[in-house]
């Protein structure tokens, strides 16, 4: 028999978001690091049926989480940004941030430290709009995050100046 | 006089220089400066239409436009005028979200019209502090409602897996390229954000 798990992330790639929603929630309990993945595929399901708010306060939920990854800060951060919610994107961009340097992996850290120098430019912070831009290379660029325009360090930098004569 | 072509008249003007705003490439508007992103979400809010999803309005051809602009064109849909210049019909899918349409309800409730199509619509400067994160708008942080269907989630996750593996793989080097945001743009497809082909 197939791992019901198994089943449902093949529902979703094959774009069947609303079936496995269905079949997530007839799921029988079962531990805390299950759940956790559970809820991870209720997200992907969620922003396949564009329900970006919904699938953005499972993300948060999951954050509580013990057995939370980086990947789920990282993420949380991510749609935190992609819904405007910047304040609410910070928290999160700093704790995957602390995480992947504690853990000595950088796998999440150069979209962590551009998305928060966006938050920080967004507020109209310069200087910690710089100190962010600082741990990335020149010629960094961060385009493929659906609502969020091109980051490039010029943008930002310009970002940051606008807002703070606002 | 049509209830349209009314409600076009009592908007303020739409000050948006289109031909400096930014440009289409690869299927996706990118806006020129973060000037040009923030005209056009005053814009977008001044004519009610939703500042992320503008592009998926009806095209409108050039006569009927010039009959709506002079007031003769009868009933139609509401109209806007995009970034890039060009007008469409507001549809479905360019409808505001619900927060931004609790927004503009709270801040035009006993306005008179001429308030309304004054120079500055009300709860303009409000809603882009809002979208800046830089008020505590009363705009709803969590309206949980049914957005257009986000065709590039499965997409990046599993772009994400695979730069994931392509990062601790030697193999893979060629894949990974060296970041996480090389990768993905090598991974996506250019709808959802990855490098144009060709």
């Amino acid at each position: 028999m197939q791992d019901p798990l198994e089943e449902i992330r093949s529902l979703l790639k094959q774009r069947r978001p609303q079936e496995a929603l269905a079949a997530l929630d007839e799921l029988p309990p079962t531990d805390e690091a299950e759940l956790l993945e559970r809820q991870r595929l209720r997200v992907y399901a969620l922003e396949a049926l564009g329900m970006l708010e919904q699938a953005f306060s499972v993300r948060e939920s999951i954050t509580l989480s013990p057995h939370a990854e980086i990947y789920d800060h990282h993420s949380a951060g991510v749609d935190a940004v992609r819904l405007k919610q910047f304040d609410k994107a910070y928290p999160y961009l700093t704790r995957a941030i602390e995480l992947s340097i504690t853990e000595n992996d950088s796998y999440y850290l150069s979209v962590c430290y551009c998305l928060r120098a966006y938050v920080h430019a967004q507020r109209g912070d310069v200087p910690s709009t710089m100190q962010d831009l600082a741990h990335l290379e020149d010629d960094h660029e961060l385009g493929w995050i659906p609502n969020v325009p091109k980051l490039t360090k010029d943008y930002l930098i310009s970002l940051a100046k606008l807002r703070a004569q606002q | 006089m049509s209830y349209s072509s009314l409600k076009l008249k009592s908007r303020p003007a739409v000050v948006l220089d289109a031909a400096n705003s930014g440009g289409w490439k690869n299927g996706r508007y990118r806006f020129a400066t973060p000037e040009a992103e923030q005209a056009w979400q005053r814009a977008a809010y001044r004519q009610a239409v939703n500042a992320d999803t503008w592009h998926l309005g009806d095209e409108v051809d050039d006569a009927s436009r010039d009959a709506i602009l002079a007031g003769i064109a009868g009933p139609t849909p509401p109209m806007y005028r995009g970034p890039d210049g060009r007008y469409r019909f507001a549809n479905a899918h360019t409808i505001e979200d619900a927060a931004t349409r609790s927004h503009r309800a709270r801040y035009f409730a006993g306005k008179t019209m001429d308030q309304i199509a004054g120079a500055k619509m009300p709860g303009e400067d409000e809603y882009l502090a809002a979208i800046y994160g830089k008020s505590q708008s009363s705009v709803a942080a969590n309206d949980n409602i049914m957005r257009r269907a986000d065709d590039c989630a499965q997409e990046h996750l599993e772009c994400d897996q695979l730069c994931r593996r392509a990062k601790l793989s030697p193999d893979m080097r060629g894949i990974w390229g060296g970041s996480r945001d090389r990768c993905m743009r090598g991974c996506l497809s250019a709808a959802c954000g990855g490098n144009p082909v060709g």
